[in-house]
């Protein structure tokens, strides 16, 4: 029995529709797109997957994707659950597909219009509120950002966070942003000023801690590494890839757990990650966080052990997270100024590092850190060059 | 004209958290305490978190609390509440954590750990009643 899924698996192919306000099209057509330029990335044909994963809040059904491409045997199709906590999931779940040989090319992706069709935080249709909501909603704690505000409470309470170390997080991804031709708010510079007199949405968060709310797809090919020889691109080794929870889960608000200041998902995974990988933090050339909202970028940085807890506001400073600091960050922008395609297009950015072909390239970039969402059952990956 | 406003969201009580509910809306509130290992827990559950028992009691909370973090809304997409508006997560004497606002107290006032006393309070134009809180009067 295989012990590890270390390198047992790569990702061949990326592909991306362009990222905007509003596509214009279905979802399903840009799911379509999105792993259609993915395959031609790779060197397949799409009637050559045989496995598809998708996210359980996907709206695009596999046997309709199936049905589009005429692919006749998908042997392998599974989805992953809880929102952007299925990202590095999805990959994991290929991974492990192809190095059990129940797969040769599974496709990952992704697609929403979030910004133009359904918002998160519009609460409107899913009233009265069941499940857990029931006891959150009617007192006011609707949208996602009020979820991760009163775990930055606590971080600022425990810790002496500053609201300029969020700001920090934001200028840095921004100023990737603006050097990625792709990304939302290329065309946006932003300075530590505008983030801190920008309007108040929940607080502490101002409006530049929100990522960016996009029309999208984001798709990715695994595959493994004696097929991967054969294809277009040089592969991106998955080194290790994690799933986890914390105690207490809710969706956004497992309040109930000891520590809210402390990503717990994140924290319990990490160690597995590390241990497959067989390399540390020291070792990270560039982290690619899931950042729906900034401080979840700065809780990040303490439970996957690149500082103490409670040190990761002082960590971000002086732009220790930009492109020519000491942990380059979210080189694509992020979601916060990229796009927010649930984070599938930062492992997009991930691969690119590998294959250095970022616009926003880390030189010599050997590992990459890429996380699933925070505050919900979440996953994580480490690529690496061949 | 009468001025339209969206209604608040209100629970939708399952099997399982309706004794909660209820016993919301005779204005106390109850929370389950495990016969066999002592443990009091909120949300409603089936089973002792902690050792699994299904033996418990629902007993009535003593009503004191402190609040645990807090956050405002000054933007919200759906408008069922007037902006800013609080919310706050309040931890129990007896330990549970709930969500909840704070009656009675300016959203620029909160701070972690102040301490705080039940009340229930009537939804605007519903046949509901929640739990809130209350600064403690010194």
């Amino acid at each position: 029995m295989a012990d590890s899924l270390k390198d047992k698996a790569c990702i061949v192919g990326i592909g991306e529709t362009e990222y905007s306000k509003n596509s214009g099209r279905s979802e399903m057509r840009l799911a379509l797109e999105a792993i259609k330029a993915a395959c031609e990335d790779a060197g397949i044909s799409p009637k050559e997957l045989d496995g598809i994963v998708r996210f359980s809040v996907d709206s695009n059904q596999v046997d309709e994707i199936a049905r589009n491409f005429g692919i006749e045997n998908l042997r392998f199709f599974p989805e992953v659950f809880f929102g952007g906590g299925a990202g590095c999931g999805i990959v994991q779940m290929a991974a492990m597909a192809v190095a059990l040989g129940k797969a040769k090319y599974v496709a990952c992706f992704r697609a929403l219009n979030e910004r133009s069709g359904f918002r998160y935080g519009q609460m409107a249709s899913a009233m009265p509120m069941a499940g857990h909501f029931q006891y959150s909603i009617p007192f006011g704690l609707m949208a996602p950002g009020s979820m991760v505000a009163v775990m930055a409470i606590r971080h600022i309470h425990l810790y002496g966070t500053k609201t300029t170390d969020l700001g920090e997080v934001a200028v840095a991804f921004r100023r990737h942003a603006n050097m990625n031709p792709k990304a939302m708010m290329h065309d946006r510079p932003l300075t530590l000023e505008d983030h801190a007199n920008a309007r108040m949405i929940a607080y502490p968060l101002r409006l530049f801690d929100y990522c960016q709310e996009t029309d999208g797809a984001a798709a990715l090919i695994v595959t493994s590494p004696e097929r991967a020889k054969d294809l277009k691109q040089k592969p991106v080794y998955i080194m290790a890839a994690e799933q986890g929870t914390g105690s207490w889960i809710e969706m956004m608000t497992s309040y109930q757990r000891e520590n809210i200041a402390d990503l717990e998902e994140y924290t319990r995974l990490a160690p597995h990650l590390w241990k497959e990988a067989g390399i540390g933090p020291e070792d990270i050339d560039c982290a690619q966080f899931y950042d729906a909202f900034t401080p979840l970028v700065i809780m990040q940085l303490e439970s996957f052990g690149f500082c103490k807890f409670g040190e990761g506001g002082p960590f971000v400073r002086d732009g220790a997270l930009q492109i020519d600091g000491r942990l380059p960050c979210n080189t694509s922008g992020g979601c916060l100024s990229e796009a927010y395609i649930h984070g599938v297009n930062q492992i997009v950015e991930g691969v690119r590092q590998i294959r250095g072909t970022s616009p926003v390239q880390v030189p010599d970039c050997k590992h990459v850190l890429v996380t699933a969402g925070s505050g919900i059952p979440t996953g994580a990956l480490i690529l690496r060059s061949p | 004209m009468a001025e339209f406003k969206i209604p608040k969201p209100l629970p939708l009580p399952s099997e399982d958290s309706k004794p909660y509910w209820d016993s919301c809306q005779r204005q106390e509130l109850l929370i389950q305490r495990c016969d066999d290992c002592g443990y009091y827990w909120l949300p409603p559950s089936i089973l002792c978190p902690r050792c699994m028992s299904t033996n418990f009691q629902r007993v009535k909370a003593s009503g004191k609390a402190k609040i645990f973090t807090w956050e405002v809304t000054h933007q919200a997409l759906y408008p069922a509440f007037d902006t800013p508006f609080h919310v706050a997560i309040v931890e129990l004497e007896e330990g549970p954590r709930m969500h909840t606002n704070i009656v009675g107290c300016k959203n620029e006032d909160l701070y972690v750990d102040m301490p705080v006393e039940l009340f229930f309070e009537k939804v605007e134009d519903q046949d509901w009643y929640l739990p809130k809180f209350k600064p403690v009067e010194s």
